[in-house]
């Protein structure tokens, strides 16, 4: 479920970034197609939008002559849309031309039209270090179309328009401006954490287990929040690199877990002696789940080095972040309410809450998340 | 209507989200229908691609696609026409046809500098050439070289004198002359023997009414010219831009009877929403703002009045509209330009614009009632 929203979510950016959302069906739109274009390992996969419009008026579609074209009748030709594709989109991996495969076709409704969504693999003989892309798809049917691309490397996004004139584009894979490179996963830390709400509440379960007769232990908060930090940074290197890496199906369940268990813990303050040991434990569990966004098996070591340490320190600023939205406020209700009855309110809140996804996560299916 | 109109956003923007998030999917059957072809527009279509190695063919199919393009506005018509015309891209003296539709299809898509550079051509095949002499002279004009339209539109007067009519009129009006070229052009109108360039000069008839501040009579040719090319889309666009201006809904309404969102007439289908109060203005809003901003991701050249008058009306945005304005100006130079520049100024209270834009006006001697309300404002 949450792979779907975040596919869905990314889809909105894409769509967003190009403008096409959320257009209403305006016929006089130019001819424009899209293409996702994502580097794995020696392959290249390709995700080409191409407007039906266009390939109607390109191959004839409508056989009968009904003014309406039929699924079978896109069949029926698809293996020449199929040919041209391949032809159209030729790639380059260190001046070795890679093989394009057949296309999977379906169909989907965009705001802006009907597309045929064509899938199709490109495979080059060595993973992908220099990329020569040349497009000449549609421009000897109308020189003004538009290959709108976007080629994603692990996190990083690389636009490009192809256009009658501009049909060429080359890429160094894994070359790029380092400060921007540095800036943005360090904003992905930040991103990361301040929107899992999973995180935020194991470190509010963290400074509520500090809270003691009304007043805040901030060296029991330092040391818990420290202990987290070292577990999740150990796990964090060691998964996102690829040496260790369970199954998203074990990990998320336990992170939600976690929460439950700290929140328990601050109601009935049954543990107090093995606390920090566990905090590091479950410090373990949210290091992988915070590699999951990170996938940087392929770059090389510096960069590596580089993406870990500019995703960690992101993490720290948001960890931070929620400590100091949350710690005026606990101070603020103090003067109000009893530490206990924050204390006991809120990590009822919490027990509930993570709970409920813990029976999502572990039973894979949908309560409050959707 | 507050509460409706929020409804209505809500199930829209829920709408929007869904679609955004929709899968591609398989259909369940070959029956399935994908795609539904508007057959007023697809249905004479030949194929696009590289065509006729014939100039006579190949500047015949370009024909049929411009004129495609203009009653749909898909650009895609104009990428077709282009297409049918590669063999000569290049060529700087393709036959006579060729270039007609070269500078058929620049005009279509706003490049005035290439659409010049192809009319010289045509000159200096045929020096007389009428129809090459008008575009030209249209072209200066719009760009504020009235002297070298002047001279231009004097050699029509060699060849025909009811043409030359037609572009001494449109320039007299806009150089200190606005009565008498009135006067002039309708005398003149009735001798024009082909029913389209009679409807042109009842179009030019009603900017000219319009600017000297005569509402009647710039409706009364309006719908003249539209009697006489009921499906020329520029003298309609330009009609609807004149009810627009003067807050005529119900004619516009009527105008717009049959226009569809997927149609030529979708900006002034938002204009009329925008006048009317009608839920959907902010859909449309919507709708136009991302349609520029892809124009600009695919670096196409910005849809200059749409974009100041939904910045101005719209998004009340004047900034943006001041920008887009000058930048306008700074290519062209029609009444209407001027008038949208001045509605920028006086929105972003940007007096020195006020003042050149005042002495501009007072060396073209340009009449217009609109630009003086709008210069008079204090």
């Amino acid at each position: 479920m949450k792979k779907t929203l975040c596919r869905g979510l990314v889809r909105v950016c894409l769509l967003i970034g190009w403008g096409i959302w959320p257009l209403i069906a305006l016929a006089h739109q130019p001819s424009d197609a899209y293409m996702h274009l994502e580097v794995k390992g020696q392959d290249l996969q390709v995700r080409w939008h191409i407007a039906l419009r266009d390939l109607n008026h390109v191959f004839m579609l409508d056989a009968d002559g009904d003014h309406k074209v039929s699924w079978g009748e896109f069949l029926d030709r698809s293996g020449e849309v199929d040919d041209m594709l391949r032809k159209s989109l030729r790639v380059q991996n260190d001046k070795a031309t890679c093989a394009p495969q057949p296309a999977q076709f379906q169909v989907e409704q965009l705001s802006s039209g009907t597309f045929i969504v064509a899938d199709f693999v490109v495979r080059c003989a060595h993973t992908i270090a220099s990329l020569d892309l040349r497009y000449d798809f549609l421009f000897e049917f109308d020189p003004s179309h538009r290959g709108l691309a976007n080629l994603a490397e692990g996190e990083v996004r690389h636009p490009i328009v192809f256009t009658d004139e501009q049909r060429d584009k080359a890429l160094r894979v894994g070359a790029r401006d380092t400060h921007g490179y540095v800036f943005q996963y360090l904003r992905l830390g930040v991103e990361h954490i301040l929107s899992g709400m999973d995180h935020v509440l194991f470190v509010v379960g963290l400074i509520l287990a500090s809270l003691n007769a009304g007043r805040l232990g901030f060296k029991q908060l330092l040391l818990a929040v420290s202990a987290f930090t070292v577990a999740h940074c150990t796990t964090l290197v060691l998964s996102a690199a690829g040496y260790f890496s369970p199954p998203g199906r074990i990990v998320e369940p336990l992170i939600a877990l976690s929460i439950v268990f700290v929140a328990v813990n601050n109601i009935t303050r049954s543990i107090t002696r093995w606390e920090l040991v566990l905090v590091f434990l479950f410090g373990l569990f949210h290091g992988l789940g915070f590699s999951s966004t990170l996938d940087i098996v392929r770059l090389p070591l510096g960069e590596k080095l580089l993406t870990l340490a500019s995703f960690n320190v992101g993490i720290e600023i948001g960890q931070l972040l929620v400590i100091g939205a949350t710690v005026p406020l606990l101070f603020l209700a103090l003067t109000k309410v009893r530490s206990s009855t924050i204390v006991v309110c809120c990590s009822a809140g919490m027990a509930g809450f993570s709970s409920i996804w813990f029976v999502e996560r572990a039973f894979n299916f949908s309560i409050i998340t959707n | 209507m507050k509460q409706v109109a929020l409804v209505l956003a809500c199930v829209l923007s829920v709408g929007s989200i869904a679609c955004a998030f929709a899968e591609p999917y398989l259909p369940k059957s070959r029956s399935d229908v994908i795609y539904e072809a508007k057959a007023e527009w697809d249905a004479a279509l030949v194929r696009p691609g590289p065509g006729s190695q014939n100039p006579d063919e190949a500047a015949a199919t370009a024909a049929r696609f411009v004129s495609q393009g203009e009653r749909s506005d898909d650009p895609r018509f104009y990428g077709y026409a282009r297409a049918a015309l590669k063999p000569w891209k290049d060529d700087p003296s393709p036959p006579r046809k060729v270039l007609e539709q070269r500078v058929r299809i620049a005009q279509s898509l706003h490049d005035f500098d290439a659409a010049l550079a192809d009319i010289q051509r045509m000159l200096h095949k045929q020096p007389n050439d009428v129809n090459a002499l008008l575009s030209a002279s249209l072209i200066h004009q719009d760009a504020g070289r009235f002297d070298t339209a002047k001279a231009t539109c004097d050699r029509v007067a060699l060849s025909s004198h009811a043409h030359w009519t037609l572009c001494a009129a449109d320039l007299s009006s806009v150089t200190g002359g606005a009565d008498e070229a009135y006067a002039l052009l309708e005398q003149n109108v009735a001798q024009l023997r082909d029913l389209r360039t009679q409807a042109w000069a009842s179009g030019l008839l009603a900017q000219i009414a319009d600017r000297r501040g005569s509402r009647e009579l710039a409706i009364a040719n309006f719908e003249r010219s539209l009697q006489l090319a009921p499906d020329a889309v520029p003298l309609r666009k330009s009609y609807l831009n004149f009810l627009y201006e003067n807050r005529h809904a119900v004619r516009m309404n009527a105008l717009l009877t049959n226009a569809t969102e997927d149609g030529p007439y979708f900006f002034h289908v938002c204009l009329l929403k925008k006048l009317q109060g009608a839920a959907g203005t902010s859909r449309c809003l919507d709708a136009l703002t991302k349609k520029y901003q892809h124009a600009a991701n695919r670096g196409d050249k910005p849809h200059y009045f749409e974009e100041i008058v939904v910045a101005l009306d719209f998004s009340n945005d004047p900034a943006h509209a001041f920008e887009l304005a000058l930048q306008n100006w700074n290519v062209n130079k029609k009444p209407s330009d001027a008038v949208l520049l001045a509605k920028a100024s006086v929105a972003t209270k940007n007096k020195d614009v006020l003042l050149s834009l005042s002495s501009w006006k007072r060396e073209t001697k340009l009449e217009d009632t609109r630009l003086d309300r709008l210069l008079s404002k204090p």
